[in-house]
Formats: structure tokens, sequence, C-alpha cells
């Protein structure tokens, strides 16, 4: 008996699993879903191969380049675009049924999809992009909120305005750093497009002049209105949470899982808050996904524990214990993501409106940290001009999608 | 003709020398090499397979506003970093030497704290010291001593500054250790003389002194160069490079280039420009070492 134990153990198939959950409640649902598949597949074991969003994007670089890649891989879902058309990942369409395409949403696939049709990751869960706000100090201040509390542009502006001026200044009215892409979402509001793809299908740096009006509303909040401090530059989580507890910040703009860490704090109301132009509701969501190596010796095993992973009890659980949303509509039917408390209700009902805002360009990291984001930061700063500004991303821009190949 | 015998004699020790050798090889000189060669590929990572480009990694480079700024903020980096160290590290170094000083040890001790932390820790613990409402702005501000204190990390003038004067606080350990060593391995007897001599103790310094520490100042200051130009570590976790590439090095700006941008190529044509920058010092420091070889 022993002796057989030992034998299966040993001709096992083992395959890692890079996983970047990291919320308490999620890493326990994750080890107990892989424990879970490990005491039922005795040939088949995998291991968790902990990782940081902050430094993901190095350590697959790296490995994919060694060739020591984990097997399954979890990270953003747009990044299984970027990394399958580098050669990384599996296409995965072989192994998909009608039973999981049915149930994910058609615009969920195409984050993960190259313009060949090849799917390199299954899309698993998102978290939708929201305004936090004071509730006490919104109270305080004698701030009402627009019926279902979805503001315009410009009454967002009003409630920053009154914010500041009922403070005296001591309260910004509003924090959107520029990590969390909230002029993406404008421009996506406003039609305007920034990255646009030519008659030949080559991508291309122009900025439309709706893009303009949304990135100059954005930065307008800080230059011109002053209602956001040029904290939006480098801002870090623990500063932005500090600021927004201890009334720095009146409105934050962040992903919905924030509200684990604000529901643990005691004496301390908060509401969220969606931002609309006209009848465009759209904001920004955030999808993640699953795939696999290339490298991986193991695809179909590999895809047979992801399928298990990302099933519908398993979507529901781990999105949940993640303040998420699971992508599966089958999963959000569970009854917890419309629950009234942690204001589950409120972005559940707007989930349909929330979509990744991201442009779907190979490369759009790049483009944003080494030329949009230094760019804008510059205008902030009143070292150059909005018009200037302009000029250098599309310049600049282009120059860096020739370099990569996208021209 | 040399004997059989006399090429296995000549040869012997050389074997004992073969692991040395190879753990180098592997270690040292092939990922050199690799990143040399790395850097002759480009070509667009999402338009096919990496293919060989010659030099128009360089070629994009020399035309590339921020290698030419990161350069600049480099050589301020290097420059400013070093001079402050070597200024503050031999003020302290001097002082722990003069004998009167009491509890010499403790202070040592004191002196190397930073170095025995890890240059991120460091940089995270300064992060939230020089944040806008942190720690010195608060001291600042209580103290009156600047109403309004600039946010050290997100104003263009001020970030490199903030990210130079950490890294002196981080290198000064070093550099205070070594000419301390240096400092006192000059013997006593020629100061003595000195003072019979009438040479004051501003004469002492600059006679006695500075010329017997040449060799300690110029290999440490040497080391200090290499080191601090190739330092990624304290810029990466206190600004990024940002705000708006105020204060993005050299290093940085190959890491960057390499492991976020997706462009390696790139990436390591820059390892390769710093590398033929660093030949400077480092030949500089090879010719020290052999002379004092030599005239051993």
């Amino acid at each position: 008996m022993m002796f057989l134990l030992t034998a299966t153990a040993w001709s096992a198939i083992k395959l890692k699993f890079y996983c970047l959950a990291w919320q308490p409640g999620a890493v326990d649902q994750v080890i107990d879903i892989v424990d879970e598949w490990n005491e039922n597949h005795p040939d088949i074991q995998v291991e968790i191969v902990w990782g940081t969003w902050e430094t993901s994007d190095q350590y697959l670089l790296t490995n994919f380049a060694a060739g020591t890649a984990p097997d399954i891989i979890h990270t953003d879902a747009e990044k299984f675009r970027e990394f399958g058309i580098m050669g990384f990942l599996e296409p995965l369409n072989k192994f998909l049924d009608e039973e999981i395409i049915k149930d994910i949403p058609e615009e969920s696939w195409e984050d993960c999809k190259d313009d060949r049709g090849y799917i390199y990751g299954i899309p698993w869960c998102r978290e939708s992009q929201v305004i936090f706000y004071n509730k006490r100090l919104f109270d305080r201040l004698g701030i009402n909120l627009p019926h279902g509390r979805v503001v315009s542009w410009e009454e967002l502006v009003e409630i920053a305005k009154k914010v500041v001026q009922l403070t005296n200044g001591r309260t910004w009215g509003l924090l959107a750093p520029l990590m969390e892409r909230f002029h993406w979402t404008l421009i996506e509001q406003n039609n305007g497009k920034v990255l646009q793809t030519d008659e030949k299908g080559r991508w291309k740096v122009e900025i439309t002049d709706q893009a303009k009006e949304a990135i100059s509303f954005y930065l307008s909040l800080v230059i011109e209105h002053k209602v956001m401090p040029s904290d939006v530059i480098n801002i870090d989580y623990t500063s932005l949470m500090q600021g927004f507890l201890n009334e720095k910040y009146a409105m934050v703009v962040f992903g919905c899982w924030n509200r684990r860490l604000l529901s643990q704090v005691k004496d301390f109301e908060w509401g969220l808050m969606w931002l609309k132009k006209g009848d465009n509701m759209t904001n920004a969501a955030d999808p993640q996904g699953i795939g696999i190596s290339r490298t991986c010796k193991h695809k179909a095993e590999a895809f047979e524990f992801i399928r298990f992973f990302t099933n519908s009890k398993n979507s529901a659980e781990i999105a949940y214990k993640d303040w998420l949303f699971p992508i599966r509509r089958s999963a959000l039917q569970d009854p917890r993501f419309s629950a009234v408390e942690n204001e589950w209700d409120f972005a559940y009902q707007l989930l349909k409106h929330a979509k990744n805002v991201k442009p779907p360009m190979p490369g759009f990291y790049t483009f944003e940290w080494k030329v949009l984001v230094p760019t804008l930061e510059k205008v902030i700063l009143g070292k150059i001009s909005l018009s200037e500004a302009y000029k250098h991303i599309e310049l600049k821009g282009n120059e860096l999608l020739k370099q990569l190949g996208l021209r | 003709m040399m004997s059989h015998c006399g090429y296995k004699k000549k040869l012997y020790p050389y074997c004992w020398l073969l692991p040395l050798f190879f753990v180098i090889g592997i270690v040292s000189v092939n990922p050199l090499l690799r990143g040399i060669v790395f850097s002759f590929y480009g070509g667009g990572v999402f338009g096919g397979r990496e293919r060989f480009v010659g030099a128009a990694n360089f070629i994009s480079l020399f035309k590339d506003d921020l290698f030419w700024l990161s350069l600049r903020n480099n050589l301020i980096w290097v420059v400013t970093c070093i001079s402050l160290e070597f200024i503050f590290g031999f003020l302290i170094a001097l002082l722990l030497n003069q004998p009167c000083v009491r509890l010499k040890n403790l202070y040592r001790a004191l002196i190397l704290l930073p170095w025995a932390t890890p240059p991120v820790v460091a940089g995270l613990i300064w992060r939230y010291i020089l944040s806008s409402d942190g720690p010195l702005n608060t001291f600042l501000r209580i103290l009156k001593l600047i109403s309004n204190p600039p946010s050290w990390l997100m104003e263009p003038g001020y970030s490199l500054a903030a990210c130079i004067g950490v890294n002196v606080w981080l290198g000064l350990p070093f550099m205070t250790v070594m000419l301390l060593a240096g400092l006192q391995a000059i013997p006593h007897d020629v100061y003595e003389a000195a003072e019979i001599d009438g040479a004051n103790a501003f004469k002492r310094f600059f006679l006695i002194t500075l010329p017997m520490m040449k060799s300690v100042i110029s290999t440490v200051i040497t080391l200090m160069s290499i080191w601090t130009f190739n330092m990624f570590d304290v810029v990466y976790v206190l600004t990024n490079g940002g705000p708006g590439n105020s204060s993005l090095i050299l290093s940085l700006y190959g890491y960057q280039n390499a492991f976020a941008y997706y462009q390696k190529g790139y990436g390591a044509s820059i390892g390769v420009i710093s590398l033929l920058i660093l030949l400077i010092p480092v030949s500089i420091y090879v010719r020290m070492f052999f002379k004092g070889v030599e005239t051993e």
C-alpha cells in the first residue's frame, strides 16, 4: 500500500499554478480549491506559486525567456493577448467547449484574444471601478447626491468644489490617481480615441477631439478647478487610503475590491458613486484571466484544472472572497453578489456598464507608461501646455509603436 | 626548447584556476556576452519574432530624448552622491579618529546601521518619510521652518535630489569606514614630527593626511562611482523615475525597457552604453591596482 502511494505520488503530473490572489479570504479559497483538486486527482498535482501584481510582469517575462514559466498563469486579461502574440502562451481554442464559451460574455473573450482569433486565457473575474465617497463628511457638509448616486461630469466637479469650499480647503474634493486610469473612463464615456487602427489594421496614436476633451476635463480637476491635488501623480495605495480615511480626500476613484478594507474600518461610513456622461454610463473594469504557458508539458491536464478552478461555483467563491465579480454569467447568479450589505447591490446593478476601457492594442501598457503618463504628469506640474502634450504624445507614441512592430 | 615536464609544471597552477574560470564564465562573462548580443536584436516584439537589427538600437538610442535625459540625470546622480558621501564621510571619519572622542565603537556601530539596511527597505522607509504628509514635512511644519513644504517625491525639482539624499544616507557608512581605515593606517609619529616642526592642523591635514590617503581615496571613489552609477533600487522604489521622468536614471531606463516595455534589445543597448561609460573608472581602478602591486 505504502509502495503504491509512493509510486503514484512519484509518477503524478506536477503543475505549477502562478496565482496573484492576495486578499486573505481569496487566498484561503484558492488554497481550498487547489487542495480539493489535488485530493480528487492524485495523478495531477497542482502546486501554487504565489506572485504579486507589482512584480508579475517581470516574473513572467524573465521566466518565459528562460523557459521556466509556471504551467498555469493568472494575470490581467489583456496580458494574455500580449504574451500570446509574443509566443509565450498556448492558444486554448482546442480545449474550449460550448459550456464555457456561452457562459462568458463575448466582449470578455476579446481581452484574451489576438486578431487571428486565438484565445490565450479564460476571462475569470473582474472589478469595476467606482467612486468611493465619505458618507459622514457629505452628511455633515449637507451635500446631497443625485438619485441613484450616478453623477455627471459637471455634477462631479460641483460636488468636489463644494467639498473644498465648505471645508475651507482642508479636504480635497476628489482623488483619481493616474495609475487608476480614470482618464480612460472619461475618454470612453466621451467616445474618444487615442489609439486606433488605420485601414490596414496598423495601430497609430491619433488623439480625437472627444479624447482631448476628456483628458482636458481630467486635468482641469487639478489645474483649473483645483479640486484634486497633484498627488494623482505618484500616490501609493497606503497614502491614498490614509488620506480618504483622514478626510484629506472626500472622494477617491478605485476598484470596488477596496470595499473589503473600508468595511473593516470602524466608525467610517462610506458609499459608492458612479460616473456618467449623458447617457453613457460606461465605467472601467479590470478583468483577470487564467491561461497556459507554451512550455507546459501537460496542457490538456492544465486546462482540466483551469476548467475546475473557473467553474461557476469556484469562480463565485473566489470572486466573492476577493470582493470582485465573476465573469461567468452562471456564477453571477449567486445571490451574495446582489446583497445590500457593503454596497454589493449597487456595484452589481451597474456591472452591465463596466467594461475594459483600455484600448485593445498589444503594448498598451508600454505606450501608457513610457509616453502617455509622463507627459500628463508634466502638464499637471505645469511644465508643458496641453497642446504641446498632445503633439508629444502623438509623435513619441507613433515612434514607439513602430519600435514595437505595431506600425 | 621547453621540455614536456616544463610545460606540465607551468600549466599545473592554471589547472587549479579552472573551477574559478568556470564559475566566473557562467555568472559573469556569459550574461555580459548575452547582453551585448541582445543589444543587436529587436525589430518589434509584436511584429513577429525578434531579429538581428545591427546597430539600429544604438542609433534609436542616440535619437531618444529619454536616453539623454537619463544620462544627464545619471551624471548628476553620480557626481552629487559621491561628492556628498566623500565630504560627509571624511568629516565623520576625522571625528571618529580623534583620540579624545569617547564611545567610538558605539558611533561606529550606529554609522554602519544604514549600510545594513537593504536598499529596497530603505527606499520604502524614505518614501514614507518624504511623502507629502510624511514625518519630514510634519516636522518642518511644526518647527515652522517651512510653512508649505514641497512634495519631495512629486515635484520635478526635488525628486532627483530626494533620491540623491537617500542614496547618500545609504552609501555614507562604506565611505566612512574605508576612510577611517585609511586614517588609522597613517603612522602617528608623522603627525608628531610635523607638530614639532610647527605645522598647524590645517597644514597637517593638507600636507600629511590627504597625500597619505591618496590611494584609499582614489580606490573608494572609483568603487563607489561604479556602484552608484549602476544603482537602481533606490530610484525605482522612491519615484520610479518620475514625475515626468525628472528622476529617470540610466539603469532604471534600461530596466524599464527590458522588463516593462517589451524592448529587450533596446534595454540591453542601454546596458552596453552604461558598460562603456563605466569602463573609464574601471580602467582607472585596474591601473591603480596594478600600479599598487608593482610598487609592492
